[in-house]
């Protein structure tokens, strides 16, 4: 006997992230999914984001294990919930679901910055109710992770090239990397940033601020 | 590979839960896996023979649609689909800008006994 489906795998984690979406609607919070390779700057980042930006924040660390990062986003005074997926490579939204309850009033009038597990592959599928992604993407990576990971470069509305001030120690072609990250995604916006230096970080936080403000007409 | 483990996961659930009351084996299952997806067919089978043990499902075939985004090209106009191994423009190697993407995993069908 033949069964018609045409499901989408993924509509279990997608009705939760459509959940976690409401959820910080009614916190007038605004939720950013942060992506990128292990060792792509994406604590440093979100770290030297919140110190340029004069708006409350909250950090969801996601990793396989450990609390290395949130401790480091810690010693800042930010406030920050750990998750770990035990082995699983992507954050979904049901353990954004969790970490928000735990988040409580803190995550209200916030941006949530959400540190995805270290992987361009997985995170890319799964929607954790985020207002919108933004993978990491940096020098000493190469200048063709688009073309080997083309659907976060697609689906993310802002790509960060970080660690722009090693570009002169690194053999990296700037414009092999733009043309593939504007033929995926052409209305995406691309940031050249240093989050050890703070290179790029004013006008990153600049357009930051305006979406944060523009969601609920500030 | 480890990436195709979740996604084989939320297959086999799906499929279990579409499996009527009164069938107790699952025999074939249709997916339609998108280019931009960055899921192989052949790691979901892996993944599918482990998962799917002791279920109705551990004897299924799996098969896959695959599904190529298309892209114009934003020189010559023409339409075409990505290689493996590029993005540009087959015909004139110019690049292109992406017009139709394929980034999901569907389940199409299954047949159950």
């Amino acid at each position: 006997m033949e069964i018609k489906v045409i499901k989408d795998v993924l509509e279990a984690n997608n009705y939760i992230a459509c959940k976690v979406k409401e959820e910080i609607a009614k916190r007038q919070a605004m939720m950013i999914n942060i992506i990128g390779s292990p060792g792509a700057g994406k604590t440093s980042f979100i770290v030297k984001t919140i110190q340029y930006l004069d708006i409350k924040s909250v950090v969801i660390e996601g990793d396989v294990t450990s609390d290395i990062d949130s401790r480091k986003v810690a010693e800042f005074g930010i406030p920050v919930v750990q998750v770990n997926t035990g082995g699983g490579c992507h954050l979904n939204a049901n353990i954004i679901d969790l970490a928000l309850q735990e988040l409580s009033s803190s995550a209200e009038n916030a941006i949530i910055f959400v540190e995805n597990v270290g992987n361009l592959i997985c995170p890319a599928s799964f929607d954790i109710g985020e207002d919108f992604k933004v993978v990491i993407s940096s020098i000493p990576e190469g200048h063709d992770k688009p073309y080997k990971y083309p659907a976060i470069f697609e689906k993310a509305k802002v790509t960060v090239l970080n660690k722009i001030d090693l570009m002169k120690y690194v053999d990296f072609n700037k414009d092999y990397f733009y043309e593939a990250v504007l033929t995926l995604n052409p209305k995406g916006h691309i940031f050249e940033v240093s989050s050890i230096l703070g290179d790029g970080m004013k006008e990153w936080t600049r357009w930051l601020k305006l979406q944060f403000m523009k969601k609920f007409n500030r | 590979m480890l990436h195709e483990l979740s996604i084989t996961s939320a297959i086999l659930d799906t499929v279990l839960s579409e499996l009527p009351a009164d069938c107790n084996k699952v025999t074939r299952i249709d997916i339609t896996l998108g280019d931009l997806s960055g899921f192989v067919g052949e790691h979901v089978k892996y993944y599918f023979e482990l998962l799917s043990r002791d279920t109705p499902a551990s004897d299924a075939i799996l098969t896959f649609d695959y599904k190529r985004s298309k892209f114009r090209c934003t020189n010559c106009g023409k339409l075409y689909e990505r290689s493996d191994f590029s993005i540009r423009c087959p015909y004139c190697k110019s690049m292109g800008t992406l017009i139709e993407s394929c980034n999901s995993v569907y389940i199409n069908r299954i047949e159950v006994e």
